[in-house]
């Protein structure tokens, strides 16, 4: 009786066992209506695919003539701008390098100590001088020169605030008060001469032009005037052409004199 | 003894009915390299849709920076043509 069950179990399990592997072997192995269904299911996406694909490259393609129709009216509305100035391609190279040359000297400016600037303000009123004519240029319309102009005119503006702060002229500029010929042989040569004001009597002029409204003729000055002494650095433009002015007139009345 | 003959014969018969009963036809070789070449065409679809997806992307991006340009070069160029008039 047992080895009747022994065998019939035995057999039951191989049978089962042939049957597992069996199927396990099935489920690897793809049949035909699986394979039928994956290829409808892969040509459907496909297809679907392609058609996304082609609408895709479609719109692309219309994207890409949408791009240059823009570029072409950036380009033409740019030229049309810079048309309106009429200006030759080197006239707008020389005015760029002008602005430029403007530009790096207020920056030189502006990195001047305020003593340093007050020395050489009459250098700012040229800066802004030589910005005003370039202003007076239709190429200064154009925004790209435009721009630039607008925020030198604000950097000129910046020194000019610092030149013009209270405490800055009262704390260097000295005075000094005229003497008497007889005693301290004072004119404006000797007292721009002296060691204690520019110890240089060729910067007389500077004396004579910071102190206009109180010298006429800078031949003439009276004992006790108080005359300011602005600060010692080379004579400016204007200081210059004044000298020359008064040497010419000195001149003429010279020659004037020897043909009376 | 016999008893046990017939019961293994049993079972080995319903075993190899069973094992006849799964099985079924399959596709053939050259049906299944028709599947591959299906499921590559596929996979390769799919990139190039992605990149077409990222081109256009791009495009459109740079379509709304140029239109920004257009826009500031017409602003640009009216501000131009007042400056000019204001100049004369």
């Amino acid at each position: 009786m047992n080895l009747k069950k022994v065998v019939v179990s035995g057999l039951f399990l191989a049978a089962m066992g042939v049957v597992a592997v069996q199927m396990a072997s099935a489920q690897e192995k793809m049949t035909k209506e699986e394979w039928q269904n994956q290829i409808t299911q892969y040509t459907a996406q496909r297809d679907s695919l392609k058609s996304v694909l082609a609408q895709l490259t479609k719109d692309v393609d219309s994207l890409k003539s949408v791009l240059a129709s823009l570029t072409d009216q950036v380009a033409k509305v740019k030229s049309e701008t810079e048309a309106m100035t009429g200006a030759s391609a080197e006239r707008h190279k020389a005015f760029d390098e002008a602005l430029k040359r403007l530009e790096d000297w207020a920056q030189q400016l502006s990195l001047l100590s305020d003593q340093d600037l007050y020395a050489r303000k009459s250098e700012v009123d040229s800066l802004q001088a030589q910005l005003d004519g370039l202003k007076q240029s239709k190429l200064a319309a154009l925004p790209e020169f435009y721009n630039r102009i607008q925020a030198l005119q604000q950097k000129i503006d910046q020194l000019k605030a610092t030149l013009a702060k209270p405490g800055l002229m009262a704390g260097m500029e000295k005075t000094y008060t005229v003497g008497t010929w007889a005693r301290n042989r004072d004119c404006l040569w000797n007292i721009s001469k002296k060691k204690t004001i520019y110890d240089n009597p060729f910067m007389w002029p500077k004396i004579w032009q910071g102190n206009r409204d109180q010298i006429k003729d800078p031949d003439i000055i009276h004992p006790g005037q108080k005359l300011k002494i602005p600060v010692a650095g080379p004579l400016t433009d204007n200081e210059k052409k004044a000298e020359h002015r008064y040497w010419r007139k000195k001149h003429a009345a010279q020659q004037q004199a020897s043909a009376q | 003894m016999k008893n046990i003959l017939k019961a293994g014969i049993a079972v080995v018969v319903l075993a190899s009915a069973m094992t006849v009963a799964g099985c079924s036809s399959s596709p053939s070789d050259g049906e299944l390299a028709q599947l591959e070449s299906l499921k590559s065409e596929v996979a390769s679809l799919e990139k190039a849709v992605d990149a077409k997806k990222a081109e256009k992307a791009d495009l459109e991006k740079q379509i709304a920076a140029k239109q920004a340009e257009l826009a500031q070069a017409q602003k640009d160029q009216d501000a131009t043509r007042e400056r000019l008039k204001s100049q004369q």
